[in-house]
């Protein structure tokens, strides 16, 4: 390993200035095989990153895709199933057919943090009933439980949990989980809920005209951003063009600045990477 | 009026010898029928036990010497007799004829036959001649000769069928069966020798010394109560009894060996134990008792039941189910061991019980050549196999009744358009899973359903500005929401005859308002955010609308 990483200093070393961004480009791709490669191969020969199937967000994520046997968090912007709706997406995504867990944490107040999943709702995302495996749980402790015991199953197809407080420590473990059994976990937090280790972490909320807004609060090697994406129902998901002037007033100080940062990159594709990368 | 009792015994004279050769015949490996015999060790001689149809045609009979057989019969088979198989087949029998009748018993150790109660049975047969044919024409057919005797006793059915042959019975025949009518039984037993109540070889002999041979001579020593008092002097209770038995002055019960194997495993504690380790200790060494038990057999538990009995006379219990039979001890002690915690020992308890009340055979999966080979997407019965231990832990810790999958319903309310179906732990009759084309798919357009639903839809508080239109505004957990868009109303009607409030006598109102139709709006507001609200009831003029909100849309 350290002879590869010397010859490939010294071959790039002559090189003009004008090819930093190609050898960034390189050793992103790099390190991404290193990565990869400590993944176990998923059980059915599927592939380690799974692409969400929404062209503009696929393009900007690394590797082109979600990866497999990793938690990603998905932060509640709001009282709607925006959220929900978004997580769904990608567990549809990543369980091609198998079965899933998904772990419902019982509201001592029935309020909204976790209603009944409503089964005629799942056929709009693909997912057929069968193919949920549906565990309810009573307190945070439980869910975590229960989603680590899933990340175990390596027949599951995905985990999806719904969780506001976790320790660092159970994120981690979590984590660690996912990546041993190559089985992903989607990670429905609460707009208050902490960091953790997360392989991507969203904000989802609700946009007029039926859409989803969609930001990319955290992800390895890649600028957060944001998207708007038109949920259609049976007939899937379309990503819309971005409405600047619309999104700095429905953002309303509600974000963070992280966000605020991601707002401003609405550029296209190819030029936001191109910033990205310088 | 009482249905008179009536007991069939079926007598197999000649089981040992006819055993090897019909358990030949049922593997199909049967050889020619040869001489054959089985002989018993009596003291420093060997005795013949039995010997099957073409060995007594060539003149062996039992109690001869093995030796004079030799001699008799060229080229006779002989093997000693096995009586630990003879006893199982003879239980088997017993229980194959079950078909007759549901109380079966073999006679034990008064020698190989069974008892069949047909009280009640005979007439689906034909009657009782029939029935008794039937039997013995059923049981040649299995490559075993059988005497019948039917009486209203267990007793008096016994010595008919095993004396009532040789001459003795003025209604034997060759072929038929012994059938003594009912309350005839001292008649039909009063030509057979006392050796047919069952009497061992002393009180035979000693009955003989007395001159009393026959059964019917017994009869004036019974009839009156200094005779009575004689026998009883001279004999072992066990004689007067037998006889009362027999004639049936006296009730005796069969008891049929019904297939219940208990499987469990007990510890007894010197002194009360509350120590939850102890307990968790105890636990494992009851369970590494249970799991080979299990195995040997070839089942595996899907329920398992540990008490602990108290020091204060009460019993703490937990139970657990499985996916599927399981016999490894590992996975039955991590399975317990959930639930170890909810065990209330309090003062302590001394005595400890593992039980499987629910037991399967373990089935050994072979995996599957099928589309999923090819598809990449695992069958069902793969991926239950494989989801099992997941399924079994998720139950053991959260409830049997917390892990399920959800299921559509053809109901148009939309709370009840599914249910949660627990998954089959600890039971073998497991929901299977709905078939695969009574699931929506992308099929026709149907009207958009939230994502999730309320249990039970919440009141809000909202207005309208037309009497049917959509909410102009919401107010839910503290926020202010502005209705920026609606669609609908999409009208829902309820069961109004299931709605409390509607009693048996047809009149009542329910409760503030008439809530007997709902219209649905999906509103989105200003915010971007998708709810789905419904108007109770019918608009009236003047009357405060009810809003209810009962799910959110992705």
């Amino acid at each position: 390993m350290t002879a590869t990483s010397t010859t490939q200093g010294t071959t790039t070393r002559g090189m003009p200035h004008g090819t930093t961004e190609r050898r960034l480009a390189m050793l992103r791709a790099r390190i991404n095989r290193i990565e990869a490669g400590s993944l176990v191969e998923d059980a059915y020969g599927g592939a380690r990153v799974v692409p969400l199937g929404l062209d503009d967000i696929d393009r900007h994520l690394p590797g082109g895709g979600l990866a497999r046997g990793a938690v990603h968090d998905i932060v509640a912007g709001d009282d709607s199933a925006a959220a929900l709706g978004f997580a769904l997406w990608i567990v549809a995504r990543m369980v091609r057919g198998r079965t899933w867990l998904w772990c419902v944490q019982d509201d001592v107040q029935g309020s909204m943090r976790a209603p009944t999943p409503y089964t005629p709702a799942l056929a709009d995302f693909g997912l057929r009933p069968r193919r949920l495996l549906l565990a309810h749980t009573a307190f945070e402790r439980e869910t975590l439980w229960a989603a680590e015991e899933g990340l175990a199953t390596p027949a599951l197809g995905a985990v999806l949990a719904e969780a506001a407080a976790v320790s660092d420590i159970a994120a981690r473990r979590l984590a660690l989980a996912a990546r041993s059994s190559g089985v992903p976990l989607v990670l429905l937090r609460p707009e208050a809920a902490v960091a953790g280790p997360a392989a991507t972490r969203w904000r989802v909320t609700g946009a007029p005209g039926g859409a989803w807004e969609i930001v990319l609060l955290r992800a390895a090697g890649v600028f957060p951003r944001r998207w708007r994406v038109l949920w259609r129902g049976s007939d899937g998901a379309v990503p819309l063009p971005v409405d600047n002037d619309h999104m700095d007033k429905a953002d309303d100080g509600r974000n963070d600045r992280q966000d605020a940062g991601a707002a401003a990159d609405t550029r296209p594709v190819a030029a936001a990477s191109a910033r990205g990368a310088a | 009026m009482p249905v008179p009792r009536r007991i069939l015994a079926l007598w197999l004279p000649h089981l040992p010898a006819e055993r090897p050769e019909a358990e030949h015949r049922a593997t199909g490996t049967a050889p020619a029928p040869q001489p054959f015999a089985v002989w018993i060790a009596a003291g420093n001689r060997q005795l013949i036990a039995a010997a099957n149809r073409p060995g007594r045609q060539a003149g062996v009979v039992p109690g001869q010497t093995l030796a004079d057989a030799r001699a008799i019969a060229a080229g006779l088979v002989t093997a000693p007799v096995d009586e630990c198989a003879d006893a199982r087949t003879l239980r088997r029998l017993a229980a194959w004829c079950r078909r007759y009748s549901p109380w079966t018993a073999t006679l034990g150790t008064y020698g190989p036959g069974i008892w069949l109660d047909i009280t009640g049975c005979a007439h689906l047969f034909g009657g009782e001649e029939s029935l008794c044919r039937t039997v013995v024409v059923d049981l040649a057919r299995l490559g075993f000769t059988a005497h019948a005797g039917l009486a209203g006793t267990p007793g008096a059915a016994y010595a008919l069928a095993r004396y009532g042959w040789n001459g003795y019975s003025a209604r034997s025949t060759a072929t038929g069966p012994v059938i003594a009518p009912a309350g005839g039984e001292a008649d039909a037993l009063a030509p057979l020798p006392v050796a047919a109540l069952r009497l061992d070889a002393a009180m035979v002999e000693g009955l003989g010394g007395l001159g009393l041979r026959r059964i019917g001579d017994l009869y004036p020593f019974a009839a009156d109560a200094a005779g009575r008092a004689g026998l009883a002097r001279r004999f072992p209770p066990e004689l007067l009894g037998r006889l009362d038995a027999a004639l049936g002055q006296m009730f005796e019960p069969i008891s049929p060996a019904l297939p219940r194997a208990r499987h469990l495993t007990r510890f007894t504690a010197p002194e009360p134990v509350h120590d939850t380790q102890a307990v968790a200790r105890i636990m494992g060494r009851l369970v590494a008792g249970l799991a080979p038990m299990l195995a040997r057999e070839g089942l595996g538990a899907r329920r398992l039941a540990f008490s602990a009995f108290r020091a204060d006379g009460r019993r703490a219990r937990v139970i657990v189910g499985t996916a599927r039979p399981v016999a490894e001890a590992k996975t039955l002690a991590r399975l317990l061991g959930f639930q170890l915690g909810r065990l209330d020992l309090g003062p302590g308890a001394d005595g400890f019980v593992l039980e499987a009340p629910t037991v399967e055979p373990l089935r050994a999966v072979q995996g599957q050549l099928g589309p999923e080979a090819i598809t990449g997407a695992p069958s069902d019965a793969e991926t239950e196999r494989q989801l099992a231990p997941l399924v079994e832990k998720l139950a053991a810790r959260l409830g049997g009744d917390r892990v399920g999958r959800l299921a559509l319903r053809p109901n148009h309310l939309p709370e009840r358009a599914q249910s949660f179906e627990r998954t089959g732990i600890g039971s073998p009759d497991a929901a299977p899973l709905p078939p695969l084309d009574a699931e929506a798919g992308p099929g026709p357009r149907r009207p958009a359903r939230p994502l999730r639903l309320l249990a039970s839809p919440v009141p809000v508080t909202a207005a309208s500005r037309e009497p049917e239109g959509p909410p102009a505004w919401f107010r839910w957990r503290g926020a202010h929401h502005r209705v920026a868009r609606a669609e609908g109303p999409e009208r829902i009607a309820l069961d109004w005859w299931t709605l409390p409030g509607w009693q048996a006598d047809g009149i009542g109102v329910p409760p503030g308002f008439d809530e007997t139709v709902r219209d649905y709006w999906r509103v989105e507001d200003t915010a971007g955010a998708r709810f789905w609200l419904y108007r109770a009831g019918l608009p009236h003029g003047g009357t405060p609308e009810h809003w209810f909100l009962h799910g959110v849309f992705p």
